[in-house]
């Protein structure tokens, strides 16, 4: 048995579901369920820690930040406090100071156009370097000389802190001390440098510094080539006189180098920014992070001749920065002392600690993702020890769900294999029905099944047989009552033909009767004449001539018929009107073609004919009991498709309503007297269907029935049944 | 017998007149022969409305008719006939020898069957039969 798109499963299929169902299911669901624990919890102790870990570096970074700065402003302090010492030194020097004779210019040069410089002549020796812009006052040399005892200051100031790069005296009339020694300070500075011009002199002029304390300058380029810095100077009054202005310099490089690289086990990076939010100093590393170039060096390609500060671009609050330093500046506005800053590239804690000395602020800032390198580590760590248990738990999976399936193939086996036999069985039974034998299947409800099976297909297997003996006496039974009616329907032709002849030879042996009837009357009379007895023979034998046409015609007509031959339907239809016409009395058959009445027609001539004449021979028979006074039988015939339309109508009246779908069934007949076995449309329709591969249909028209025949224009010998 | 019956209709036929309907024409051809041999007047129908529409301008002591014609056969022939003229005597000659053709005769009143094909002695007895009845119906109208 077979069904067609059927939803329905093999029994194996089902079972092994089942095992599925029963052992894997739960096993796979208990062992992700593990699986997804073991990732959540890990997951959830990285954020814990991750979390805590940033808490906790904020706290600290706090402190370090704090911490940083004071170290920062204790940077500044003593610079500062350097810068007070200087400034009392310088003081006490102007006090002192004498204009008097010019001591021994030894080192001291005084160039051409009114310089006044010196050479170096000892390790600590300072750089003295006098403007020309005064060089016509008297007491420059006498100025210059005497000032070289505050070079021990200078040295020292020097050596109190390794930021500190160059301490120096700038004087009103544009002398400048500087330790340590410059060598080319000829080329550097412009010989009419007019150094109250300078900020690192200005900011601490009576003006900007009423106060007359340490000041700090912002970050500016050092004309004396030691690059970006910031300075702490202080004003040198003598009398209320400003004589000049001391200054320790510290450079930007030293800043970022020393104070700025805060050794963190973290990425951190520094910067310093002035109260009007200017970057004075920040690690190399952030500049590509801030977007900011940051200027440590300074290509000294002409003298230094103003001041110059540093590029707007290292202003925080201007607003052509990217994200991240506006952030910065935010924060930087709002003075708020932590928090974290996200540009979505980067991810910082940020502090933020005023430096009191100078009003600075210290920014730091610290990666994140630095900070969470070694937990994201450790997370990635434990992530891969989930990977490999996954994968041994899939490899595991793959070798019992295979064991699995073995094992669900065996039991499907134990149940499968006696049902298979027992389908083999029932398919062996429907094909031939034949007894059989189905082994044991060692399961008791199959076994039950088995022995229902076998008894039942025995009693079927009995029982088709004993059938089968009655089919084959039925289809015998039926076979000997189709020759019977083959026997009788040509029995009943052979009637009507025995009819017919008689029918047709009455008239032509009534004229010859009548001949000799007037011959022998004119022997008895004894008027006898040559004349007209000759004249009587002649008739007699043209009478007898038309006996043995009739006799000629049935012959044909009933001549065996066992050759498809090539006939024009129109001598079919002469032949059907010489046999029938004289039959049918008063009346009339027309044959018409519309078209071509030449048509062929490969068949068995005698078989068409003798449905033909069946079907006149029943229209003239209902002629008979019909009342109707014009009585023709029509028959036309047209070629349609390649088939052959013959139709048959006549004007009899029709058949009964009650009656036309039977009359083609075998003994169905209305004539209860002669020519009535009911057999002639049967046969009939059963020469056109079976012999002839055509077909035969009756209706009723206006004035009667009308058969119509179809038929093949070509029937072959092979379609033919043989003959009964 | 067969003698003095021909005698008998040689002297009593020739003042009869007979009304012959048949529509084959070589058997009426030679059946008018033969009833001309006896009969005085004999007049040939081929069919039964052109027998009747005769038979209404003539008087006939013989009506001698087939059964199978066109238009109309021989029973409304003798049927017409006989409702106009109940004793006129007719004979039927007709191929339907079956016994039920005699017996519808009989009630139509017919007077004498004659079966085809015509048998010389029959026809002679039938005719022999026939005179002697228009001879004896004569006779009673005197």
């Amino acid at each position: 048995m077979r069904w067609k798109n059927d939803k329905r499963e093999k029994l194996s299929r089902i079972l092994r579901k089942e095992y599925f169902k029963s052992i894997a299911y739960p096993l796979i669901i208990i062992e992700s369920t593990l699986l997804v624990a073991y990732f959540w919890s890990n997951n959830f102790v990285n954020n814990v820690s991750q979390k805590a870990l940033i808490d906790e570096t904020k706290v600290s970074l706090a402190t370090i930040s704090q911490h940083t700065a004071s170290i920062i402003n204790k940077e500044f302090e003593k610079t500062a406090v350097s810068a007070a010492l200087l400034k009392a030194r310088h003081e006490e020097f102007f006090k002192d100071f004498r204009q008097s004779e010019p001591l021994s210019k030894g080192k001291y040069i005084l160039t051409a156009d009114g310089v006044i410089t010196n050479r170096k002549t000892t390790s600590d020796e300072c750089t003295l370097f006098y403007s020309n812009l005064f060089k016509d006052d008297p007491y420059r040399m006498q100025k210059a000389i005497a000032s070289e005892e505050l070079d021990p200051f200078y040295n020292s100031v020097l050596k109190t802190s390794k930021n500190v790069v160059q301490a120096y005296f700038n004087s009103y009339d544009s002398m400048n001390r500087l330790c340590p020694f410059i060598d080319d300070a000829l080329v550097q500075y412009p010989h009419d440098i007019k150094i109250p011009t300078y900020n690192f002199y200005y900011l601490a002029d009576l003006k900007h510094n009423p106060d007359k304390k340490v000041v700090w300058t912002d970050a500016y380029l050092d004309p004396a080539g030691k690059g970006w810095m910031i300075s702490a100077i202080a004003p040198v009054y003598h009398n209320r006189f400003l004589e000049g202005v001391v200054g320790i310099d510290i450079t930007l490089e030293k800043i970022i180098d020393n104070i700025l690289s805060v050794k963190l086990p973290y990425l951190t990076y520094a910067m310093i920014v002035d109260k009007e939010g200017n970057i004075i100093a920040m690690n190399y590393g952030l500049e590509p992070i801030l977007g900011i170039k940051e200027l440590t060096g300074y290509n000294y390609t002409k003298p230094v001749n103003e001041t110059v500060a540093k590029p707007e671009d290292f202003n925080l609050l201007r607003d052509n920065h990217s994200s991240l330093t506006k952030k910065i500046s935010v924060l930087f506005r709002n003075k708020s002392p932590l928090e974290e800053i996200d540009d979505g590239v980067h991810n910082f804690i940020v502090t933020q600690n005023t430096i009191e000395q100078t009003g600075w602020r210290l920014i730091l800032l610290v990666d994140q993702n630095s900070l969470l390198s070694n937990t994201n580590a450790l997370k990635e760590k434990t992530d891969k020890v989930g990977y490999i248990i996954l994968t041994l738990m899939a490899l595991f999976y793959i070798l019992f769900i295979s064991l699995i399936i073995r094992k669900s193939r065996q039991f499907a086996g134990t149940i499968l294999v006696p049902i298979r036999n027992l389908i083999n069985a029932t398919e062996a039974l429907s094909n031939n029905l034949e007894k059989i034998k189905i082994e044991s299947s060692g399961i008791i409800e199959i076994d039950i099944l088995i022995d229902n099976f076998m008894k039942m297909g025995n009693e079927l297997s009995e029982l088709y047989h004993s059938m089968q003996n009655r089919i084959e006496e039925g289809i015998a039974q039926y076979t000997e009552s189709q020759n019977i009616l083959v026997h009788q329907s040509r029995l009943a032709a052979m009637g009507e033909m025995i009819n017919m002849i008689a029918h047709q030879w009455r008239q032509p042996l009534s004229v010859i009767s009548m001949m000799t009837s007037n011959i022998l009357l004119d022997i008895q009379l004894g008027t006898f004449k040559e004349e007209e007895i000759l004249e009587n023979l002649n008739e007699i034998m043209q009478q007898t001539q038309e006996l043995s046409q009739t006799i000629d015609d049935f012959r044909n007509f009933f001549k065996p018929d066992d050759i498809v031959t090539k006939i024009a339907v129109k001598m079919i239809m002469e032949n059907v009107k010489s046999v029938m016409g004289k039959s049918f009395e008063r009346g009339e058959v027309i044959f018409e073609c519309p078209s071509d009445c030449d048509i062929e027609i490969k068949t068995y001539p005698r078989k068409l004919m003798q449905v033909l004449i069946n079907i006149v021979k029943n229209a003239v028979d209902a002629f008979e009991i019909s009342e109707s006074q014009i009585k023709t039988i029509r028959i036309t015939a047209k070629e349609q498709e390649g088939r052959l339309i013959l139709e048959c109508c006549d004007s009899a009246g029709g058949i009964p309503t009650e009656v036309i779908n039977r009359i083609f069934e075998p003994y169905f007949s209305t004539k209860n007297e002669k020519n009535g076995t009911g057999l002639g449309l049967y046969i009939s329709k059963m020469i056109i269907e079976k012999h002839l591969k055509g077909s035969i249909h009756v209706v009723n028209q206006e004035k009667g029935a009308c058969f119509t025949i179809e038929l093949p224009l070509n029937l072959s010998m092979e379609q033919e049944l043989p003959n009964e | 017998m067969n003698k003095i019956q021909i005698a008998f209709l040689q002297e009593h036929c020739k003042d009869l007149s007979v009304l012959y309907v048949e529509d084959d024409m070589a058997l009426a051809h030679s059946t008018t022969l033969y009833l001309k041999k006896f009969f005085g007047t004999v007049v040939t129908c081929f069919d039964g409305h052109e027998a009747f529409e005769v038979y209404k301008n003539m008087s006939f002591d013989l009506v001698m008719t087939d059964l199978a014609m066109p238009k109309l056969d021989g029973f409304g022939l003798i049927a017409l006939i006989k409702e106009r003229n109940p004793d006129q005597i007719i004979m039927i000659n007709s191929a339907f020898n079956d016994n039920s053709y005699q017996i519808k005769a009989d009630k139509f009143g017919v007077d004498g069957y004659l079966n085809k094909p015509t048998n010389n002695d029959h026809f002679i007895e039938t005719l022999y039969k026939m005179t002697k009845k228009i001879i004896e119906r004569g006779m009673m109208k005197q």
